[in-house]
């Protein structure tokens, strides 16, 4: 194994207000004859066939999200999130994209469940209406 | 100092860090060029042809258009944008945005509304192909041919530059493949079409199941033989193959296929649609060695959460989530790139913005919780070419001469080159042919500029760990990693060690593809010669030498704004750590925005404050092996092009010179 060794030329750089210490570098190089450690795979062996999710199961994770958000009161941070994840998921079953209508209605679930978003007192979030 | 082995090409070396100063690299006046060697572009995103949140337009104005948008928001002034939305279908006319979006005038609008209508110049009468008594959806060969291209004319003419009708591809067998099919485009004259692009949709999405497709005035299809069956699973992946073969056959040099966040829907499921192996990339690049050239890593930068989501990766993908932004395979050192790399194959990586929406956002608001929009956090820079076209866009890419930067942490004047003691420079792409025990120069130059798309000014957040006052708008490089890996050969399909089990969730980060890959030196920033230029950029250059072994071996960099053993964010060595752990750290700045997650009221490092707080470019590598030695499969690949370039059977688009 080799080690290498920083022969520093130093100039200033000037945006940094903290500098790391200065400190010396090994580079490993023993790389010599080693052999990938990967073996090889069946396809067949991994996986198993999984059902394709579908626009009904899109709409009721949707639905009962939306019970979620809707318990929360009008103007709470966390309901908003979840209605905006909803908007995205029923776009995505717009276009078709199943799973990715359940992901979005998943994650508005856990948004809400959780509460991850709380205002404090006089905060907001900057978010520009049409009509401004 | 010579080789203390023979197995490797690179091999121990000094490290002086030497002042660059060479024409090549040391010839950058204080000044910025005038003319950037690297054209910032996007390939990947959406709008409401399929599941954006803006129309076409917006999306296209927005990334390529100048200073502020008419109805507000910035612009983010793209050099090129290939538009990359889904195949399958859409029920939304893409000429309007979303009510989501919150834009002045627009609301969700659905084709069956507009039926015959023209506007901005197209009329669609008739949802043509494969419907049901009702029509409501637009198959995306329609979309794509008579709705975004004949939009991508008329932005063309409007601002200039080089704009692309492409596709994120939904792959049979697979989850998603960035694809462009560039012949026939010619949007700069005003015409052509996006026929070539359009039919491969048709052919192999598997969200596109229309059997009818284009038809002529018999009302007979022209478009014939599509397998509408083969959609899942391994029978999926063989027509994703397919696929691969019908680009390389009919356009190999005026289309590529990438798989993008390929570690999202976890491993390749042989009786699903998930995610790809190692396998499917030897395949891809097998079936299309001019058109399969990669790995796309994950957009949606600011989706991360308390429990990860950055990258739009859950636990179960690959990794568990992202590493600095990137996906586990291109994040990883040894990690599945560089099984990729181990074989020289030509496998480049390339980053796009995956746009949607901002999430919690509107289009025009300076948070988001989602994506970001082409330009505002991640370039894709290609080479500049005297006339820059949609031809050099695939070229540059296909050259493996290309790299990838979020939060702009680095410009669009990167150098980074190697040379032996005799000979030319060699770049990003290009192999470098040496004698054993020859000393090999390593150098790279790269502009940090003054300032980002950030709209945070506070410190950043995961850097004040470290004692460390950076605010997220002007990130500095903290230090490059040369990641080297030795090169053994192409390994033949059904070969030991071609097809490699893979794993969901954090269990997929321990596969190592390639033992020999490490960082091999690791430069810090205030060890360079550095430059504050008078725009505010600071102009970073380094040389180091390594002495060549009598093996081949690539040499590819990545750079960082985040220090090594950074709490939360990288390892001892440097490497990045999985990011949902960014989120164990506070963000107390009374700029703090209120839209992060937060814990028990204390926010947290979240959405595009962790974006822009974990920052990392990444090079695509240079190639070396023994003079007189057989060539690697990546110059046979690019040689290969060369030969069908001077064939010349493909089309030169428009072309457009520099502005």
């Amino acid at each position: 194994m080799a080690h290498l060794y920083l022969h520093h030329r130093l100039d200033s750089f000037k945006r940094c207000t903290t500098l790391r210490p200065t400190r010396l570098f090994p580079a490993y190089l023993a790389l010599g004859g080693l052999l990938s450690s990967v073996t090889p795979c069946n396809a067949a062996d991994v996986g198993s066939p999984q059902a394709e999710p579908t626009k009904e199961a899109c709409l009721a994770a949707v639905g009962e999200a939306r019970t979620l958000a809707v318990a929360l009161p009008e103007g709470d941070a966390s309901r908003y999130f979840a209605e905006r994840d909803l908007e995205q998921a029923l776009t995505e079953a717009g276009n078709g994209e199943f799973d990715d209508c359940l992901e979005w209605a998943e994650r508005a679930t856990v948004e809400v469940r959780e509460h991850r978003h709380t205002l404090q007192p006089g905060e907001k979030l900057k978010v520009r209406e049409a009509n401004e | 100092m010579h080789s203390t082995t023979k197995a490797i090409l690179l091999t121990a070396a000094s490290v002086s860090l030497t002042l660059v100063e060479t024409a090549a690299a040391g010839d950058h006046a204080p000044d910025r060029r005038a003319s950037n060697p690297y054209v910032a572009g996007d390939m990947h995103n959406h709008n409401t042809c399929t599941d954006g949140s803006v129309s076409a337009g917006y999306a296209i104005d927005r990334s390529v258009g100048k200073g502020a948008a008419d109805a507000g928001g910035e612009n983010f002034d793209l050099d090129w944008f290939t538009l990359g939305n889904h195949g399958g279908s859409g029920n939304r006319d893409c000429r309007f945005s979303d009510t989501s979006a919150k834009l002045p005038g627009d609301t969700t609008t659905h084709w069956t509304d507009t039926l015959g209508m023209t506007i901005d110049g197209i009329t669609i009468t008739k949802l043509e192909g494969t419907q049901p008594a009702t029509p409501t959806n637009m198959w995306r060969w329609q979309s794509v041919s008579q709705v975004e291209y004949p939009i991508v004319v008329n932005r063309t003419a409007q601002y200039h530059k080089v704009l692309v009708e492409g596709l994120e591809w939904v792959v049979p067998g697979h989850e998603h493949t960035d694809v462009a099919v560039i012949a026939g485009q010619h949007p700069r004259h005003g015409a052509g079409n996006a026929d070539s692009m359009a039919q491969f949709e048709y052919r192999f999405d598997r969200g596109d199941t229309d059997a009818i497709g284009p038809v002529d005035v018999n009302n007979s299809p022209l478009w014939t033989g599509k397998d509408n069956v083969n959609n899942s699973g391994t029978a999926g992946h063989l027509k994703a193959v397919e696929g691969v073969k019908w680009l390389q056959a009919n356009f190999p040099l005026q289309s590529y296929a990438i798989p993008t966040h390929s570690e999202r829907q976890g491993p390749f499921n042989p009786a699903g649609s998930n995610g790809y192996n190692v396998e499917h990339f030897r395949d891809f690049n097998n079936a299309g060695p001019t058109v399969a050239i990669g790995i796309e890593s994950p957009g949606h930068f600011a989706q991360g959460t308390l429990t990860g989501g950055s990258g739009s990766y859950g636990a179960n993908a690959v990794g568990g989530g992202t590493y600095g932004l990137q996906g586990i395979y291109t994040a990883k050192v040894g990690g599945l790139w560089d099984g990729l790399l181990g074989e020289g194959r030509n496998s480049f990586i390339f980053v796009s913005s995956d746009w949607h929406n901002r999430g919690a956002a509107g289009a025009r608001d300076a948070f988001t919780t989602s994506d970001f929009i082409p330009g505002e956090y991640t370039k894709l820079y290609v080479p500049n070419a005297d006339q820059f076209q949609a031809q050099s866009i695939i070229d540059g890419m296909r050259s493996g001469n290309s790299y990838s930067v979020n939060g702009d942490l680095i410009g669009p004047d990167l150098v980074f080159h190697a040379k032996g003691q005799h000979g030319d420079w060699k770049t990003m792409g290009e192999t470098l042919e040496v004698r054993p025990g020859e000393k090999v120069t390593i150098e790279m130059a790269m502009t940090v500029p003054a300032s980002n798309n950030s709209p945070y000014k506070f410190n950043n957040p995961l850097l004040l760990q470290d004692g460390i006052r950076q605010a997220l708008n002007q990130p500095l490089v903290d230090h490059v990693d040369l990641i080297q890996g030795s090169i053994t050969g192409v390994i033949q399909p059904g070969a030991p060690g071609y097809a490699v089990p893979n794993a969901a969730g954090v269990a997929g980060a321990a596969i190592v593809y390639n033992p020999s890959t490490v960082i091999g030196q690791q430069v810090l920033a205030k060890d360079m010669k550095a430059w504050q230029q008078k725009d505010g950029s600071i102009r970073l250059t380094f040389s180091t030498t390594f002495i060549a072994g009598n093996t081949p071996a690539y040499l590819r960099a990545r750079g960082t704004n985040v220090p090594v053993a950074t709490p939360n964010v990288t390892d001892s060595a440097g490497n990045p750590l999985i990011d949902v752990k960014n989120a164990l750290v506070d963000c107390t700045d009374p700029a703090c925005p209120a839209h992060l997650d937060s814990v028990n009221g204390v926010k947290k490092v979240t959405y595009d404050v962790q974006a822009y707080s974990n920052l990392w470019f990444y090079a695509n590598p240079i190639f070396m092996r023994p003079a007189g030695s057989p060539k690697l499969l990546v110059e046979k690949n690019a040689a290969l092009a060369e030969r069908l370039a001077g064939d010349d059977h493909h089309e030169h688009d428009d072309r457009l010179a520099k502005n």
